[in-house]
């Protein structure tokens, strides 16, 4: 599988699977274009997960979205991790592999949490480095997402769109932009958030992620327990304007409405994409995965 | 003026691994003796490694991701032992898990494995009230969770008991199937475990021996209070032993064929090895045989029950809508870490 085949196709307007919605989509089985699992949720697991997995991979397409590669630690990558996480694919048929440009842990320990990469040279060369055993041993591109982040390093030297442009050069990765995220770091660190989306090297963006946001006197915190905020659709249809158009997935995690709640907020992307026109982008070579 | 160098990517994970880490605040913890051999408290607030913003401060900024992580993983916790939080009350649930979480940190991937050291931990709380009864308590409950992770099985089908030839159960070996967990309580610990999920509102109970036989069915939780005997051949077809010597423990009880027939119908076992059968050539040349005196075998099931059914002793746990699927999800992927986030203690949290 090659970057641009991820690319080229636009699944259309999906939703996260959520555990609150098993029952109505194994029941109903609403016309969704497709879901995105949380890898984690169904890796390590022999049970219910599972078997409910199965039933919803027979009618829906998914992707595949985790959290826990670890990829900008300094520790090793996690070999059995990436075994199940492809043995996991292979049981569902998940189109792609998806995780974040952070790192969770440190010395074998997890955090859990989304941490963010001081954009230096020095990071840049690990997570090429890092990118590249990873997709050596998944034997496909890896998708990588930009997550909100509470905090700036003194010492970076590059934005966020510089460094990923410098990394999908470097190992020809897709990205998982998620514009919620932009616009929610764009407020906390105050950058343009539009000026970042005309930074973002679009034949490398595989999918979308919307979702909704918290406000504090002093930040804003990715929740994923509201609807998409008004800023952020207008983010989104400028990204989808300047991608082409491309795959979206809304993200629901706490206070979860009911199934057809959240996938009427996911509907809304319809009409901020009606306006684009113009053809998809096409293959190139660099897109191909570095060998 | 010279520009401090830049710090080493290992070196600016490992201490914020401290400070988000640290069970106070990143305040405290920036000026803790281990967060000042990387940078000294005077450089974070002079902006380095962290740059401040004009509403937060560094430290501001830490605690984001300071308290996020402690609000994380007890919610982790609280979704895998409800019904231990429930006997220690918030406050006391919540000072025992951040003291766990410090003793304990996540070191898998999965967000499913981590309070898998509680009941040991909680043994180890003397202080605990009832501590003796919520380390059973905590047994029990993460009993439940490893049923429900336990990998994939497929019962052995009845008919392939029956197949067994009568010269062969004696040393017949049954394999439990991966989900299959025996406790031995000095407490009622299933009772008031069922008291609290129907909401009954228990007390701690007093002291009263029992055995608990908890397994996955058809994707469901069960817990079934068995009597000694019958406790006492799962626990030895669980050491491995052979049939033969399973069934002394059951102590010439006359209803081990019934309990045989209800396990097979539960779907206990998933495999039979039978001893390999002495080659015809070797038992005409008259090869010494060791005679083995075999306890009489169990009947065969011939009826099994196809489902298995609440009764006296047994009550199937349905964790639908399972908890417990919140406990698959990772931290940052779905759990509610975040519910009700404070300005700037709350948590990070989405994807």
């Amino acid at each position: 599988m090659q970057l641009a085949d991820l690319v080229r196709r636009d699944l259309g307007i999906g939703l996260g699977l959520r555990t609150v919605h098993y029952g109505h989509v194994l029941d109903h089985r609403p016309k969704v274009d497709f879901f995105e699992i949380l890898s984690e949720n169904y890796m390590h697991t022999g049970g219910r997960p599972l078997h409910v997995l199965d039933q919803v991979a027979e009618h829906y397409q998914l992707v595949m979205h985790g959290v826990s590669m670890n990829i900008g630690s300094k520790d090793p990558i996690d070999r059995d991790y990436l075994r199940e996480l492809r043995a996991l694919q292979r049981r569902c048929g998940a189109r792609w592999i998806s995780d974040h440009f952070c790192w969770t842990g440190v010395n074998g320990q997890n955090l859990h949490d989304l941490l963010p990469m001081p954009y230096t040279p020095e990071s840049l060369r690990h997570m090429v480095r890092k990118v590249r055993q990873v997709q050596d041993l998944l034997e496909q591109p890896l998708v990588l997402e930009n997550p909100s982040t509470y905090l700036e390093f003194a010492h970076a030297e590059m934005t966020e769109p510089e460094f990923l442009t410098a990394l999908v050069r470097e190992t020809g990765c897709g990205l998982l932009l998620d514009v919620n995220n932009v616009f929610v770091c764009a407020s906390n660190h105050g950058f343009s958030a539009e000026q970042y989306l005309r930074g973002i090297p679009w034949p490398h963006v595989v999918y979308f992620h919307l979702a909704g946001h918290t406000v504090h006197d002093t930040h804003r915190l990715d929740t994923h327990d509201h609807p998409v905020c008004k800023e952020v659709w207008q983010l989104y249809a400028l990204a989808h304007r300047l991608s082409g158009g491309r795959s979206t997935i809304l993200e629901w995690d706490a206070r979860i409405p009911s199934f057809a709640r959240t996938h009427a907020e996911a509907l809304k992307a319809g009409k901020h994409r009606s306006a684009i026109t113009r053809p998809r982008a096409k293959s190139s070579r660099r897109l191909e995965v570095a060998s | 003026m010279k520009r401090a160098a830049a710090p080493r990517l290992r070196a600016l994970q490992e201490w914020l691994s401290l400070v988000i880490q640290h069970e106070a605040t990143a305040e405290v913890a920036v000026r803790s003796a281990p967060a000042r051999a990387y940078f000294l408290p005077r450089a974070v607030r002079a902006g380095r490694p962290i740059k401040p913003n004009d509403r937060m401060s560094a430290t501001d900024r830490l605690q984001v991701y300071n308290g996020g992580y402690l609000t994380r993983l007890i919610e982790v916790l609280a979704s895998d032992y409800p019904a231990l939080q429930y006997l220690l009350g918030d406050h006391g649930f919540h000072r025992l898990a951040a003291r766990y979480t410090v003793a304990h940190p996540s070191r898998h991937a999965n967000l499913i494995f981590f309070g898998r050291h509680l009941p040991a931990f909680v043994q180890r709380q003397r202080s605990l009230p009832q501590s003796a009864f919520a380390t059973e308590l905590a047994t029990l409950e993460w009993a439940l969770a490893e049923a429900f992770h336990a990998r994939e099985f497929t019962p052995l089908q009845a008919a392939r008991l029956q197949r067994i030839p009568p010269a062969q159960w004696a040393v017949a070996r049954l394999q439990l199937n991966p989900s299959v967990r025996l406790q031995t309580c000095r407490f009622p610990v299933n009772g008031y475990y069922q008291a609290w999920l129907d909401d009954r509102a228990p007390a701690p109970p007093a002291a009263a021996a029992t055995h608990l036989l908890v397994y996955r069915k058809d994707d469901r939780m069960w817990r079934a209070r068995l009597d000694r005997a019958a406790f006492a051949v799962l626990q030895a077809l669980a050491a491995g032993r052979p049939l033969g010597k399973a069934l002394e423990a059951a102590g010439g009880n006359a209803a081990v064929g019934g309990w045989f027939q209800e396990w097979a119908a539960d779907g206990l076992f998933v495999d039979v090895e039978l001893r390999a059968q002495r080659p015809a050539a070797a038992r005409r040349r008259g090869g010494a045989e060791t005679p083995v005196t075999r306890p009489a075998p169990p009947p065969a099931p011939r009826h099994p029950r196809v489902a298995a059914v609440v009764r006296p002793g047994r009550s199937a746990t349905d964790r639908t809508p399972d908890p417990a699927a919140a406990r698959t999800a990772p931290a940052c992927g779905s759990p509610p870490s975040v519910r009700a986030p404070t300005a700037a203690a709350g948590g990070t949290g989405r994807t």
